[in-house]
């Protein structure tokens, strides 16, 4: 009987321990060098801008996924759009940051454990310019060699943020810019 | 006649001269700062704790601000075009993030050595997931004197 108790208690932790490292498996994953880039296309020019620095953070568990990013940090080929971006559009120095906050919705179609190129649908809360907005995009989730790395291009009206654009140059910059998002997220938060 | 083809030739010259300064101005692109002079130098921990410490306070004394901070290079990441280094204890999730002058000829570096980068301030950016990172743009390797 004493042997009975014993062996029960030894299944019990022996199970006990299977369990947790089932939910130990998941992972977060996150880059500090993620690149977010902002193309504006007209018929008198077209503006692009960079910004190697974004956080990106995404929980393999539920599909959690969080991005941030330093506006001072996207770097135009002109310096002269630069500072206009910094100081009259984007006011960097009242909102320095823009960050997305959302969620995968078919977290559960990929597998991140194989590698794969799975289409993804996000949706989640952006702020730009002290304004938030839900957006729900499409990208997709590239997993290498157990690596996931998000990609996604959305388009977004700079109204929508309250960004407005000076009358003098309204025709350089469009009224609605596409994002490009490509971060790989090569490290793992325990 | 001849004072009024001085004029002439006057407001010619003026307005050819605001042409090309305006032409210059919407065409610059941003200066180098492999001679400037930095307008702090301080080691990567303090800077990271200063910031942590009063965000508010250390954001408004270094922001726009040519900063060389020196550490042991972290991490060196050039999965995009530009390369990011960071500096940092590789026992602390938080670090200095410095986007290099992807103009200029990158040298030879390696993780775990210490380096001195100097750069602009853009931010600094808390989380309490990832840590808290100072990102420095536009940024050169000093060379040991």
């Amino acid at each position: 009987m004493q042997r009975q108790t014993v062996m029960t208690k030894c299944y019990i932790t022996i199970l006990f321990i299977l369990a947790l490292s089932a939910g130990s498996t998941a992972q977060r994953f996150y880059t500090k060098a993620g690149k977010v880039t902002f193309f504006s296309k007209t018929p008198l020019e077209n503006i692009e801008a960079q910004n190697a620095t974004a956080t990106a953070i995404l929980n393999t568990k539920d599909g959690q996924v969080q991005f941030s990013v330093l506006i001072k940090g996207f770097e135009f080929e002109k310096a002269l759009m630069q500072e206009h971006f910094n100081e009259n559009y984007m006011e960097s120095s009242k909102y320095p940051k823009s960050n997305f906050t959302g969620q995968v919705l078919n977290n559960a179609d990929i597998n991140y454990t194989r590698d794969g190129n799975y289409k993804a649908s996000v949706k989640g809360m952006l702020t730009i310019h002290g304004v938030t907005k839900e957006i729900v995009t499409t990208g997709n989730i590239n997993v290498k060699n157990g690596t996931p790395a998000l990609n996604a291009d959305f388009i977004i009206a700079l109204a929508d943020y309250k960004i407005s654009i000076p009358s003098l140059v309204k025709d350089k910059i469009s009224s609605a810019v596409k994002i490009t998002v490509n971060c790989i997220l090569n490290n793992t938060l325990k | 006649m001849t004072r009024k083809r001085i004029w002439a030739v006057a407001l010619v010259g003026v307005t050819v001269a605001i042409v090309i300064y305006a032409y210059r101005e919407y065409n610059r692109k941003a200066e180098s700062l492999v001679t400037a002079t930095p307008g702090y130098e301080v080691s990567d921990s303090l800077l990271l704790a200063e910031l942590s410490g009063n965000e508010q306070l250390y954001t408004q004394k270094y922001t726009d601000k040519i900063v060389l901070v020196t550490g042991t290079i972290k991490s060196i990441d050039k999965t995009t075009s530009q390369v990011i280094i960071t500096l940092g204890r590789s026992d602390d999730i938080s670090s200095v993030k410095c986007q290099l002058d992807s103009t200029q000829v990158l040298p030879v570096l390696s993780e775990g050595v210490p380096a001195a980068v100097k750069g602009l301030f853009i931010g600094f950016n808390r989380d309490t997931l990832t840590g808290s990172d100072v990102t420095l743009s536009r940024c050169v390797i000093v060379k040991p004197k």
